[in-house]
């Protein structure tokens, strides 16, 4: 015992002395320790005694607390009912694997049998179900259930079919590339056989596939497969195999047979070239595998095979079946098995993939062989994006060449504007034939033509790359845009150039603010406008341009007085320089026109908003992206002035306009939205929550849940579902408002949420959240200031309506 | 509720470890007490493969969470998370087993029967507060390969130490736990290495 109080410190210092005895100990080979301890310990023998108590304990300790057999391995062929345990085969996270024989010696038969652990309270029912299910799985490519049951502590066992085959990973290293797809279907048809049974996998991978002698694959483990008729189980996420994880398994949502089929296309993938698609990160850790899963599907297999021979005969078909396969969201997959394993067959006969058919440019070679006039309006769409590409990398060389950013910028500008306007024209043109061509599925072609590239040739790709992540946020597309940028400013130090690592940065920092990351978008513009500053007539345009944002920053951060100051001076700046007629000056006054609208000074933003408009007519965009914001402040600015009649016809051109030009996107949603609140206003409240709603789902999808556009329309659905008298649901969307922190979102429209709260929990009768949501409320009227004059007397009427305790 | 102001913000990010301890044993609750089920499975028998995936899918929901430093913070927060649970968990059980039929149980949580491996969770867990008077990284060794159930590579990553040393340290620590734990010695009782009477 310890005789006396402990010392920590003095305990700790002779600790680490034994500590590091202990290791030199270990370092001698083991017949050479005792000498050596003897002599490092020859005036401490108290010392020497610990240290070799210690050196026994090591051995002794072997196991200890560590994963300990299920059965103590002296035991002698243990039975189990008619079964004698011969050895143990394999071992997993529910349990051990043995190979047994028939021990009454009445057949030969070998079986393969898994104990499991055991369950928990409430388990065991779901077990018995489980196994009840799988017998049922009578399928040549699956492993059959033969027997369960259980031990007498409890531990539940089953018996199956011993499969005396090759590991998968094994046997196809020896196959030709068409005898590995011909494997590769038969396991397609035995998962496929499941899913009609309501089993899916979960946990499908090389090590639980083996082939048979007669070269049939035999599926093994489906003891963790649940069933598909609404029973979630919990045991899935315990065998997850990052590696082979999808990422809705990985984020703990829904498992479904699109689960099998994302774990297929990586199996797929790994068939064609040898080697995980997840690369080098297969040693990284699980979280770093798991985050990337989650961006988008692995390069495809033509940018991992092993040779350039192989990479031709993937590239095209096989490519586009492996990513369909390895969407990260569900919906996006093979809708089934069946069609995947179908595409592949499409493909062996040298027919057309389903998998391809969203892909421009085999499209393009369909169509052009059939409809040459259908076919000219893709094709100019096409050309217009290759031309576009090009004239960019060309004035990237040229600003290296000349010097003369300024004016390679407003060259390199045009051309991405340029191309977009005639993008979106014959978007709108094409749409008839089949499935209507948008900008955004042509985009996202080549987003994932150059994702393929990059790893192939960094320097070549990252000038496309940073052009199409530009190209994303001007049709507003922010999620797209935000990785293709981040993944350029990875490469950066590769890249080595900062002008563009500047310009990446500042369309991220555009990106992200959008999305309602104020704080990330300040450090990047900050970061961007740093570098500008070293040579500020160098880089006077973009720095210009780049007040804009810095404008709605400041505004944001509470300054819409400095806000407007720098807007101001920008234009007249950009006046002297460019003159009236020019694409940033028209820019600028549609800025200065929202700064105007959103500190209150109405009759200015109009009149900035009505001259920007004017003024994108002459400039021919008068159909673009821009004045289509413009519209949209403008009418915002009718709509503060409760001009409603002008609001809503100004709204509705816009919200026309756009709907015929653009897909859904972050923009359209903030236009539906404000559309919405019009109606609102006009008390048109049906129309209102309809079109609201459906704002509301779009912006979710195309901005995040956290961000101010999505905020803002929870904000107004719950003012609409109140004036429809349904609390709840008002609560509800209140209740999703709050649950994102709400912090860094203006002031009044916070208050609108907390006035909104009041409301509905006051009809709610429930006076204390009604009580609190008021004090708040009240606490934000008072930050406000003049931005919120016109809630104060809403408040009052609510504050009148709750007497004060 | 609508909360936060910004400067309410600021502070509960500086906040220390203790506030994200909490925050990750109280959003992960139910999660980690599944994890603390295998590892009492894993106590007893079988190794097991439940933490890699629950942690992950902790990161995955608390990443954006502020204050986490980095991964290896995140890991080292968790491995001491999951050992307050697991050892919560068997005190409980313990306690239960006293209580029998005095206290109602509670509907939703589900209490089973106190084992050998609750026992020996225990007595692991309190010789490791001795242990980590000597040397505190034994201990997080212990804490991470033990009761957080972390391999190898997890471990020297939640530490930032090389796998070799993790290795080697887990061979240490086991062996002073052997020890101290009287395995193989019952005559030895409380006698422990290094806080021996000298």
């Amino acid at each position: 015992m310890i005789a006396e109080a402990p010392r920590p410190g003095g305990d700790a210092a002779r600790f680490a002395r034994i500590e590091a005895l202990l290791d030199a100990a270990l370092d001698q080979p083991s017949q050479a320790r005792q000498v050596f301890l003897e002599q490092a310990c020859v005036d401490d023998p108290a010392m020497h005694r610990e240290v070799l108590d210690l050196l026994a304990a090591v051995s002794a300790s072997e196991g200890f607390l560590e994963a300990a057999p299920f059965l103590p391995q002296a035991a002698p062929a243990p039975t189990l009912g008619p079964w004698r345990l011969v050895r143990p085969i394999g071992r997993g996270g529910m349990g051990e694997v043995w190979l047994a024989e028939r021990a009454d010696g009445r057949f030969e038969q070998q079986v393969a049998i898994k104990l499991l652990h055991r369950l928990g309270a409430g388990e065991d029912t779901g077990f018995l179900r489980e196994q009840r299910l799988l017998a049922r799985l009578e399928h040549p490519g699956i492993a059959r259930l033969l027997d369960a049951g259980a031990l007498p502590d409890g531990r539940p066992y089953m018996v199956m079919e011993y499969v005396d085959g090759a590991a998968w990973s094994n046997h196809i290293r020896s196959l030709a590339h068409e005898r590995r797809l011909a494997l590769f279907l038969q396991v397609c048809d035995a998962v496929a056989f499941a899913h009609r049974h309501l089993v899916i996998h979960c946990d499908l991978k090389p090590e639980n596939i083996l082939v048979r002698r007669d070269g049939r694959v035999a599926l093994l483990d489906f003891g963790i497969a649940r069933r598909l008729d609404g029973e979630a189980g919990q045991t899935c996420d315990l065998r997850l195999t990052p590696r082979y994880a999808a990422p809705e398994q990985l984020s703990g949502e829904a498992r479904s047979t699109l689960t099998d089929v994302y774990a297929l296309g990586l199996l797929l993938h790994e068939l064609l070239t040898d080697r995980s698609p997840w690369g080098e990160l297969v040693g990284a850790g699980p979280i770093a595998m798991l985050q990337r899963a989650r961006m988008g599907p692995p390069p495809p297999p033509s940018a991992c095979a092993p040779s350039p021979a192989r990479a031709r005969l993937l590239r095209g078909d096989l490519d586009a079946i492996v990513s369909k396969a390895l969407r990260p969201e569900p919906a996006a997959r093979y809708a089934s098995v069946e069609a995947l394993a179908e595409d592949l067959r499409r493909h062996l006969a040298h027919r057309t993939v389903a998998a391809r058919g969203d892909a421009l440019g085999y499209r393009l070679r369909r169509l052009l062989r059939r409809y040459w006039v259908a076919a000219a309006a893709v094709a100019v769409v096409f050309v217009g994006l290759v031309a576009a590409l090009s004239a960019i990398s060309l004035a990237h060389e040229e600003a290296l060449r000349e010097r003369d950013i300024a004016q390679t910028e407003a060259r390199r500008s045009k051309a991405v504007r340029d191309y977009l306007a005639l993008m979106f024209r014959d978007a709108a043109r094409s749409a008839g034939e089949g499935t209507p061509l948008t900008a955004k599925a042509v985009l996202d072609q080549a987003a994932s033509r150059v994702a393929a590239d990059f790893s192939a040739d960094p320097a070549t790709s990252a000038a496309v790359l940073k052009a199409l992540g530009e190209l994303h946020f001007h049709i507003n597309d922010y999620a797209a845009a935000v990785p293709l940028l981040r993944r350029w400013l990875e490469h950066e130090a590769d890249i080595a150039d900062p002008n563009a690592a500047a310009d990446v940065r500042f369309t991220l920092a555009e990106a992200v603010h959008r999305m309602g990351q104020g704080e990330e978008a300040r450090r990047l513009l900050a970061a961007a406008q740093r570098y500008w500053e070293t040579d500020p007539p160098r880089h006077a345009d973009v720095l210009l341009t780049s007040r804009m944002l810095q404008a709605r920053l400041q505004r944001e951060d509470g300054d819409p007085e400095g806000a407007l100051a720098v807007l101001e001076a920008a234009l007249r700046e950009r006046r002297a320089r460019s003159g009236d007629e020019h694409y940033e000056t028209a820019a600028l006054l549609t800025n200065l026109g929202a700064a105007y609208v959103q500190s209150g000074r109405l009759d200015e933003g109009i009149d900035v908003s009505r001259r920007a408009l004017a003024l994108w007519e002459r400039l021919q965009l008068g159909a673009g992206n821009d004045a289509l914001n413009t519209l949209n402040n403008l009418a915002a600015a009718y709509f503060r002035k409760n001009d409603l009649e002008r609001a809503e016809e100004t709204f509705a051109r816009a919200l026309d306009l756009r709907r015929t030009l653009f897909g859904p996107s972050a923009a359209t949603a903030a236009l539906i939205g404000n559309y919405a609140r019009v109606l609102q206003r006009l008390g048109r409240w049906d129309e209102a929550l309809a079109l609201g709603t459906e704002a509301e789902a779009m912006a979710l999808a195309h901005a995040g849940s956290s961000s101010l556009l999505v905020q803002a329309m929870r904000v107004a659905r719950a003012e609409t579902l109140l004036a429809l008298g349904q609390p709840g649901p008002a609560r509800e969307a209140l209740e999703a408002f709050s649950r994102e922190d709400p912090a860094p979102l203006p002031v009044a429209l916070r208050l609108r949420a907390a006035l909104g709260t009041a409301e509905a929990a006051q009809r709610q009768k429930d006076r204390p959240a009604a009580a609190d949501a008021l004090a708040q409320a009240e606490r934000l009227l008072g930050e406000a200031g003049a931005e919120a004059v016109e809630h104060a007397a809403r408040l009052e009427a609510l504050r009148r309506a709750l007497p004060r305790p | 509720m609508i909360s936060g102001t910004p400067s309410s913000r600021s502070a509960s990010a500086s906040e220390g470890s203790d506030e994200l301890l909490a925050g990750l044993i109280s959003a992960f609750h139910s999660d980690l007490r599944r994890i603390a089920r295998c590892e009492r499975f894993r106590v007893g028998a079988g190794a097991t493969l439940c933490t890699t995936a629950l942690i992950s899918e902790a990161w995955i929901k608390l990443q954006r969470a502020p204050g986490w430093e980095n991964e290896q913070h995140f890991l080292a927060t968790a491995a001491l998370a999951m050992r307050q649970v697991l050892v919560g968990d068997a005190e409980r059980r313990f306690a239960s087993k006293r209580n029998a039929g005095a206290v109602p149980i509670s509907l939703d949580e589900e209490i089973d029967a106190p084992d050998e491996a609750d026992e020996q969770i225990l007595q692991v867990n309190e010789a490791l507060e001795r242990l980590a008077e000597l040397s505190p990284r034994l201990a997080q060794v212990v804490e991470c390969r033990f009761f957080a159930g972390y391999s190898e590579d997890e471990t020297a990553l939640a530490l930032g130490i090389t796998d070799r040393t993790v290795r080697r340290d887990w061979v240490k620590a086991r062996a002073w736990l052997y020890r101290a734990l009287g395995e193989g010695a019952p005559d030895d009782a409380g006698e422990v290495s290094g806080a021996a009477s000298a």
